[in-house]
């Protein structure tokens, strides 16, 4: 019986650890950090520099209202709104200068609001 | 005796497709296809590059209904949307047609006082992905599928608007 138990409490542990949702991931120790705001109607730093192949995440916070953050050569979108830190998680396999941009309507100069991204070999 | 015909025929047609190719290319080289803007598409290249876009929008897009609701609200948004981003070459509600959208090649369609035919499928897939070869850009880079699901909701309702949404 006592075995019964210790298995059955062994077999349910297991099953947490699977089973359990993952938590939102902050920068782990391999990858490089990078902060950018936005607001209206700029990147803060309008460049970023990252290496091909370095994991990278991006933790994104914007000053005024909702922006969207697009860098589509990557396939890396999210919606950054204030009093929030929006993280996304990629990483570079192709090196050269890529665009990204805010894709939330958010006023007149939205089309402007955009930023680079170079990939260093 | 009929082998010899299917290969000298299809010889033929070889030489006359390799022949049409060279000049083809040889009036380009030489600089003899007119590139300038100023000018009205001719009718039978307007009829038949309108039939291409047409057929190629109609197989692209997906056959869905508009997501977002009709309220004021999505109007208001499609309409600052269109104010601001697309009035410039397509025409503002209240303000006629747009001199420089009319100065491109093919003219950008007037949509202020021609409103769209094409569904709200087919116009939010020509927003997302733009048309080559003309000045509309592929505005899925710069807005989101809901901001152009608006702006498709703004058009489509546009001469049957509240003077509040047009006034936007």
């Amino acid at each position: 019986m006592k075995r019964t138990i210790i298995l059955l409490m062994a077999l349910t542990a297991a099953l947490g650890t699977v089973t359990l949702p993952a938590a939102p991931r902050a920068g782990s120790a391999t990858e490089k950090v990078i902060r950018i705001t936005a607001k209206k109607f700029e990147f803060a730093p309008g460049e970023v520099t990252v290496r091909k192949g370095e994991p990278v995440v991006l933790e994104l916070t914007s000053e005024d209202r909702t922006h969207g953050f697009n860098l589509p050569d990557f396939g890396v979108r999210t919606e950054v709104k204030p009093g929030a830190v929006s993280r996304v998680h990629f990483t570079p396999d192709k090196a050269g200068k890529f665009n990204f941009a805010c894709d939330v309507f958010c006023g007149s100069g939205h089309e402007d609001m955009s930023g680079t991204l170079v990939v260093t070999e | 005796m009929r082998k010899q015909f299917i290969q000298g025929l299809l010889t033929g047609v070889t030489a006359v497709l390799v022949g049409a190719a060279a000049l083809a290319l040889l009036v380009m080289k030489l600089g003899a296809v007119p590139v300038n803007a100023d000018k009205q598409p001719p009718v039978l290249e307007a009829r038949l590059l309108g039939l291409a876009l047409h057929a190629s929008v109609a197989r692209h897009a997906e056959n869905r209904p508009n997501p977002l609701p009709t309220t004021e609200e999505n109007l208001v948004a499609g309409a600052e949307i269109y104010a601001q981003m697309c009035a410039k070459c397509h025409g503002q509600p209240n303000a006629g047609p747009s001199i420089y959208g009319a100065s491109f090649y093919p003219p950008a369609p007037q949509l202020a006082t021609h409103p769209p035919q094409y569904t709200e499928a087919e116009l939010f897939w020509i927003v997302k992905h733009g048309v080559r070869n003309t000045a509309m850009p592929a505005w899925g880079r710069q807005l989101s599928d809901e901001n152009i699901w608006q702006v498709v909701a703004f058009l489509k309702r546009l001469d049957s608007l509240q003077p509040v949404v047009t006034a936007e």
